[in-house]
């Protein structure tokens, strides 16, 4: 690929990079996420965490200089859909009766509503797409917006990683990976945000990608290893010595299924508990990493889904963020 | 846009519907009107405004997956990755593909607008009817598109390189644009692209919610029209540059001659009412294909049968075609057969694009009987004809429009 990957701007409800990287988690990192709204009216329904990705995609855009239009594309990636009002609207069906529930829970719960509230909001009407279903979704959505960037469907891109949680997935994934502990569960944390990011041809100072690839091969761990091999193959070559390659498997496997990765290519594992941040964390990580190692060689993720799925992002350099 | 490097022709078709399975199925349903809705039985549809959808035969669903595979594969998959496993299997093979003897993962992006939603729904009704303790967690892993195409890739031990892409309603647009457009810039010889999802509760009652599912006929165009109905599919197509087709000795069922895609940037569930987003699209997908308006003779419209929907389509065929092109050009929406089926729609309805244009037909406009003045289009009465260009549209919620075009093969069209 020949396009560049930067600047980002993260913002999460735990803190930014830097209280991250020092350690420090501020819980009301975004209290006044609503007076910071370019459009706060529009917005008022929308859920905070697609508030907080409308927040984060408006600055870069502004600090970059980069104008919405029709030939900027749109690239969201999330592990799943807006829980808490999928969840309100199948829980007042139930509680209420069908026809005593709210149209707007609805709309507010489809897939690509993130991307809709950015478009509607920033002004966004080139290509839009948002992927879905994996903890690799972000990555997957940089890969799709540098192809059409590298082809010239949309002149530049702006792409939003989001780290989606709630009640609900904290019982789901608790559950499944402590299933033993469901009583009295350990104390998991997760860790909300989002991450904006630009792909465009030319962007002096910014980081090109070098390699990226998505794969699978299946869901056994046999499949796991090979989807491992097949894609360390081809990014083995691309990738140049002395780059930095993070590791970004499910923080709640991990303990659990520590190896696949190791077993295949040496990675640096995260420092810190952090919390799950899911399509987040391969983005956290490489952030994160630019501070505490402040190189300039390469950077690298690998990311392992729960899944299956494994994705591999190579930058020349390290990510740099928006001055905003 | 950087000039085509290929041509990009298709070589396997599998899709399913309420109408049944492949192109032997839909033939005579496509030609006849035939409509799939009938009363739904899969959910309890009581206090509901509407009780109609258009499910997938499941019992013949089955049968045809365990003639296939062992049942340890089948066992605990949900409806959405039962029909993606049959359409991906039916795919390849039409196209003669043998997953292990591939010598590279296949791209596949695969699209969805709800993921798996039938295992969410079952594990929100254990959450909320029961207690948490009963609820069981792994029906949320196993409702992620992305666990979805890993459940396929190891069943048909077929070697992927996986997207998971939701856009609404043109999500099938888009996924099949995006692995269309990497074969035309010769970044990949073959992959699979389309869109699968399932009627379930809370789709039925989200539509419900709106407003927008019919109580009676989904009649799309119609001045009376009141909305359409929810249906399964599941449609996966196998691109492939011609060179590739041809080494292969592949047959070929048609050419994808372009793609365009646009956001409206207006309202979050309502088109912009002029038509000019979806307009876009299409004259984006025209210009990338080198083919003029008048050249089109059917076009696939995404005719929900929702008064906002049809009427801004209607202006954008006309405002992307030109009035004297977008009058005369064949035009029906499959919906009224079907039912919208979401994240598969452009995916199917681009296969019933390739039936017709391959055996010579056009898709009749069911359910028509008064056409909406502001709809001022030539819908197809009679399936008499036989189209060389199609044009089929999208358009979703958040504004996403997509435009994909077509050939009848032809070795030097």
């Amino acid at each position: 690929m020949t396009v560049a990957l930067g600047p980002f701007r993260f913002l999460s409800f735990s803190g930014g990079i830097d209280d991250l990287a020092a350690g420090k988690v501020r819980p009301d990192a975004l209290r006044d996420l609503d007076d910071r709204l370019p459009q706060p009216n529009s917005l008022r329904r929308a859920h905070e965490d697609a508030k907080a990705a409308v927040l984060a995609g408006a600055q870069l855009l502004r600090s970059a200089g980069v104008a919405a239009s029709e030939r900027l594309g749109l690239y969201v990636g999330q592990q799943h859909m807006t829980f808490d009002y999928c969840a309100q609207f199948v829980d007042g069906s139930y509680r209420d009766g069908p026809r005593m529930t709210s149209p707007m829970l609805f709309s507010e719960s489809v897939l690509n509503n993130v991307a809709t509230h950015l478009s509607l909001t920033l002004g966004v009407k080139g290509v839009a797409q948002t992927f879905i279903g994996t903890r690799v979704a972000a990555l997957q959505a940089v890969l799709a917006a540098a192809e059409d960037v590298e082809e010239g469907v949309v002149d530049a891109a702006l792409v939003v990683g989001l780290g989606v949680a709630n009640v609900l997935t904290q019982e789901a994934y608790r559950s499944l990976y402590d299933p033993l502990r469901r009583r009295n569960p350990p104390g998991l944390r997760f860790l909300r945000g989002s991450v904006a990011m630009l792909v465009r041809r030319d962007a002096p100072g910014q980081p090109r990608i070098v390699f990226g690839g998505v794969r699978c091969l299946g869901r056994s761990p046999e499949a796991q290893l090979k989807t491992l091999a097949s894609l360390w193959k081809d990014a083995s070559v691309r990738i140049p010595k002395g780059t930095r390659l993070l590791d970004s498997t499910l923080c709640l496997a991990r303990d659990r299924n520590p190896d696949p990765l190791r077993r295949i290519v040496p990675t640096i594992p995260p420092a810190e508990g952090l919390g799950e941040s899911f399509a987040l964390d391969p983005f956290l990580r490489l952030l994160l990493d630019s501070v505490r190692h402040p190189g300039d060689e390469g950077r690298a993720v690998l990311c392992l889904g729960e899944e299956g799925t494994a994705s591999l992002l190579a930058l020349d350099g390290p990510p740099r963020l928006a001055l905003v | 846009m950087i000039p085509a490097r290929h041509r990009v022709v298709v070589t396997g078709l599998g899709y399913l519907t309420g109408l049944g399975f492949g192109p032997e199925d839909h033939e005579p349903a496509l030609r006849e009107g035939r409509c799939a809705a009938r009363p739904i039985t899969r959910f309890d549809t009581s206090g509901f405004r509407t009780q109609r959808g258009a499910a997938c035969d499941e019992r013949r669903l089955d049968s045809l997956l365990r003639a296939r595979f062992p049942a340890s594969v089948l066992r605990s998959l949900d409806v959405d990755t039962r029909m993606l496993l049959w359409a991906t299997a039916a795919a390849l093979d039409d196209a003669g593909i043998v997953p292990a003897e591939l010598q590279r993962p296949l791209p596949a992006v695969l699209g969805t607008t709800v993921e798996g939603f039938w295992q969410s729904e079952q594990w929100y009704a254990e959450f909320f009817k029961r207690t948490t303790i009963h609820a069981r967690p792994r029906r949320l892993l196993q409702s992620m598109a992305g666990a979805q195409a890993a459940t396929v890739a190891e069943a048909l031990g077929l070697p992927m390189e996986p997207m998971a892409v939701s856009n609404a309603c043109a999500t099938g647009i888009s996924a099949i644009g995006r692995v269309f457009r990497r074969i035309r810039r010769g970044a990949a010889d073959i992959g699979i692209a389309g869109g699968y999802d399932t009627l379930t509760r809370f789709v039925h009652l989200g539509f419900d919610s709106l407003g927008a599912l019919t109580p009676g006929t989904c009649a799309p165009f119609d001045r009376n029209r009141s909305g359409f109905f929810i249906g399964d599919a599941a449609g996966i197509l196998v691109l492939e540059s011609l060179e590739s087709a041809r080494r292969r000795n592949a047959k070929i069922h048609g050419e994808l001659l372009g793609c365009g895609e646009s956001l409206d940037g207006y309202h979050q569930t309502h088109p912009e009412p002029e038509g000019k987003g979806i307009a876009r699209a299409i004259r984006e997908c025209l210009e990338m294909a080198a083919i003029e308006p008048g050249s089109v003779d059917y076009v696939n419209a995404h005719g929900t049968a929702t008064r906002a929907n049809d009427a801004a389509e209607a202006k954008g065929i006309l405002l992307a075609l030109g009035s004297e092109a977008g009058r005369s050009v064949a035009v029906s929406s499959t919906k009224a057969l079907v039912g919208h089926t979401l994240g598969a729609a452009g995916a199917v309805e681009q296969c019933f694009c390739f039936l017709a244009l391959e055996r010579g037909f056009l898709p009749v406009q069911a359910g028509l009987e008064t056409p909406d003045p502001d709809c001022p289009l030539n819908f197809v009465r009679s399936p008499q004809g036989r189209p060389k260009i199609a044009l089929n549209n999208s358009l979703g919620f958040g504004g996403a429009n997509g435009a994909l075009l077509s050939r009848r093969w032809e070795e030097s069209p």
